[in-house]
């Protein structure tokens, strides 16, 4: 296994992890933070398949745009705060 | 170079998440969110095909599918604000009707 292929899993394995911590944390502000490292793995991810400009496209428009549309989003709605979880 | 199958690997891993992301949530903005994994995960199919059969068709696929999850979040966050100014919620169970 050489380096790259190394390098590769260790960022698909924080990619992934991100991705289900998205989905396992309660605050719903901090999925939104994790959304953050999962848009960036992959990111990264394209630049591995030489793609270099699509990667900075994805980081740009995904972390710079869509993270925070979402965070006003989240920001500017009403949580349930009575009954079941704390966001469910 | 890094075989193929890890990559669609990846993509079919973060397919699965969202897809899961939104059956089982009730907040819609995790749905939204959820939404954005499934496309993320297109595209890394779209980035890999194209980069393994040397096309760059997928390359140009990939970047309208980024600019059209941009525009998507834009209205179904949108909707979620009026929403959350007419209804006082967006829990998806309370948003069962389309007029009200």
């Amino acid at each position: 296994m050489d380096l790259s292929e190394l390098l590769f899993l260790i960022i698909a394995g924080i990619t992934v992890g991100a991705a289900i911590s998205v989905l396992v944390t309660k605050e719903i502000i901090r999925a939104v933070f994790y959304l953050t490292f999962c848009f960036i793995g992959v990111g990264i991810t394209f630049i591995f398949l030489n793609a270099e400009f699509l990667g900075l496209i994805q980081v740009l428009v995904y972390v710079g745009a869509i993270n925070v549309l979402i965070l006003f989003g989240v920001m500017l709605t009403k949580r349930r705060l009575t009954g079941g979880g704390a966001c469910e | 170079m890094i075989p193929l199958e890890y990559f669609l690997i990846l993509s079919s891993v973060l397919f699965v998440i969202g897809i899961v992301g939104v059956l089982t949530k009730k907040n819609a903005i995790l749905v939204l969110i959820s939404i954005e994994l499934m496309l993320n995960a297109a595209n890394i199919n779209f980035v890999a095909f194209a980069a393994y059969n040397n096309d760059p068709t997928g390359y140009v696929f990939a970047l309208f599918s980024i600019g059209i999850a941009a525009a998507e979040v834009a209205v179904g966050l949108a909707i979620l604000l009026n929403l959350n100014r007419l209804k006082d919620t967006v829990h998806v169970d309370d948003l069962n009707t389309m007029r009200w």
